[in-house]
């Protein structure tokens, strides 16, 4: 009887095999899905704070274009923050996200119409005879509060934050890629004891010049805690990114394909930076911050990104000052 | 008696002037196209059934002509539905696309035409537009190498081989290659410029 069954499956198998081939070399470059994957990896160190040592993060992420009327991603990142004293912060981050694309004769461009969601947990961890520093790690918003506490062994705690974020964004790019624009609303709950909102609204505007080898963006971030929740003296803040790319001809003598810049002024908290799909979930108010990333076109479906970032922080509770330098790394494979 | 005659005359000059006022939908928007009245092509045809395959391909190339590319695909689409096999209409479909950018949706049409006429000149010209859009340098040249072996008086393809050459390093090929071009049309422009 198992052996009739086996013999069932590997005829079917077999025949379905022959379809499969038959239908690729009908369509052999018909192509109706294109998948990018990238792993990535960051290390990031403080200066000037007591509260954190270092932290890493690892994140895989991949979408898949559908011709060119959209896309859908996913990724998964982990993020641990050492806070010294055997404390830790643990963040898994999960990202949901889908684009439909447009093309109305009314406009000279298309017009993209995108939905991201980020949900995930943050897991302070730390000893009770020796507890964390006054501010807790990434993910551990305002709220900071025990949703559950688990001994798992004599003195060890375990507090949770569940993070939640939901963002829409509609935006336009010319065909002659010289004017870029958009406009992004982010919803975020950080759940703990207590739930602290975020209500986001960030416009962006990008101009390219020079047979659009050259970029330029503003990001505007207009974000407003919910003030009955909030930690924060003030509720709402307000920032300003400033984007500079260039880009390098496809030259076969050149493997660079992109440098960039980027400056942020302004007060910015609990931001979604929807660009590069990053939730900054670190309670402390990021006060400056400067990055710069260059990218190589390894082969021609393989690309590498290293940036650096710096950022200036004030830690909500003590209001102390301190820096952060974070190192990135990012392979992409395209098939 | 008389009075009945000329009521009858009458009445044949009036029929006979509406017969002469009823124009031909097809002929008038061929004459509106000629004259680049696109709008006033399209709507001449608006009492044709919307299921009529050759009305749909009509008004997918005056809307493409016309500048409005999601109409011209609109219609194409409908083309292709009412019948799968039209080539006519997926070399059409290519064109609004490619004016939008849509590079993999014009290179799917395209490589849907070349699986059932795997030497039609348009498609695989078309393809190669998208493959330089995409960048797709590697591919370009060995497609354009081929696609030369079949037409090789074509300059345009020559064109598309020596870009390629040029992005993929080889200079030296890509320089003998606009040679060649020149030796098609000789005030080629590109061709004239790379050589200098």
């Amino acid at each position: 009887m198992t052996s009739l069954i086996v013999k069932f499956l590997f005829k079917r198998l077999l025949l379905l095999s022959i379809t499969i081939t038959t239908v690729q070399s009908v369509y052999a470059e018909e192509k109706l899905w294109q998948f990018n994957q990238t792993l990535e990896t960051n290390l990031q160190t403080y200066d000037g704070t007591p509260d954190r040592n270092n932290a890493n993060s690892a994140g895989y992420y991949i979408s898949a274009d559908y011709l060119d009327s959209g896309s859908l991603a996913f990724s998964y990142n982990n993020t641990s923050v050492n806070l010294g004293n055997n404390a830790d912060v643990t963040e898994n981050l999960y990202f949901l996200s889908g684009q439909y694309h447009q093309y109305p004769d009314s406009l000279p461009g298309k017009l993209s119409l995108r939905f991201d969601t980020y949900f995930g947990k943050d897991t302070l961890k730390y000893s009770l005879s020796s507890p964390p520093p006054t501010t807790p790690g990434p993910g551990q918003g305002p709220g900071y509060g025990k949703i559950k506490s688990n001994r798992a062994a004599f003195d060890a705690v375990r507090e949770s934050i569940n993070i939640n974020t939901y963002y829409f964004q509609s935006s336009f790019i010319n065909y002659k890629k010289t004017f870029y624009t958009d406009i992004g609303y982010a919803y975020s709950e950080y759940s703990a004891t207590s739930n602290t909102v975020v209500n986001q609204v960030t416009p962006s505007v990008g101009f390219g010049w020079n047979d659009s080898y050259d970029w330029i963006q503003w990001r505007a971030y207009f974000i407003e805690l919910q003030k009955d929740t909030s930690a924060f003296k003030d509720d709402k803040f307000e920032s300003i990114e400033t984007k500079y790319t260039h880009w390098f001809p496809d030259e076969a003598s050149s493997k660079l394909e992109f440098i960039r810049f980027s400056l942020l002024s302004g007060k910015r908290v609990l931001a979604v930076d929807p660009d590069t799909t990053t939730i900054y979930s670190i309670t402390d108010l990021q006060k400056t911050s400067f990055s710069s990333s260059i990218q190589w076109k390894l082969t021609k479906d393989k690309k590498m990104l290293a940036a650096i970032q710096y950022d200036q922080y004030r830690n909500s509770t003590s209001a102390d000052n301190y820096d952060s330098y974070l190192f990135y790394l990012n392979l992409q494979f395209r098939n | 008696m008389m009075h009945k005659l000329l009521m009858i005359t009458f009445t044949l000059c009036i029929s006979s002037n509406s017969v002469t006022a009823e124009v031909d939908p097809w002929k008038e928007s061929h004459r509106m196209e000629q004259v680049f009245q696109y709008d006033s092509a399209i709507n001449v045809l608006k009492n044709i059934s919307s299921n009529n395959e050759l009305v749909n391909l009509r008004r997918g190339w005056l809307n493409y002509l016309k500048g409005s590319h999601s109409k011209s695909i609109e219609h194409y689409k409908k083309a292709i539905k009412s019948n799968n096999l039209s080539l006519d209409a997926r070399l059409g479909i290519i064109l609004p696309l490619l004016e939008q950018q849509r590079w993999r949706e014009a290179a799917s049409n395209a490589n849907k035409v070349l699986n059932v006429a795997p030497w039609n000149y348009y498609a695989h010209v078309r393809l190669m537009q998208t493959e330089e859009a995409l960048k797709e340098w590697e591919k370009l040249f060995k497609h354009s190498d081929e696609v030369h072996q079949r037409y090789p008086s074509d300059a345009t393809v020559l064109v598309y081989m020596a870009r390629a050459s040029h992005k993929l390093g080889n200079k030296k090929q890509a320089k003998d290659l606009y040679n060649k071009v020149i030796e098609l049309i000789p005030g080629h422009f590109e061709s004239n410029s790379y050589i200098k």
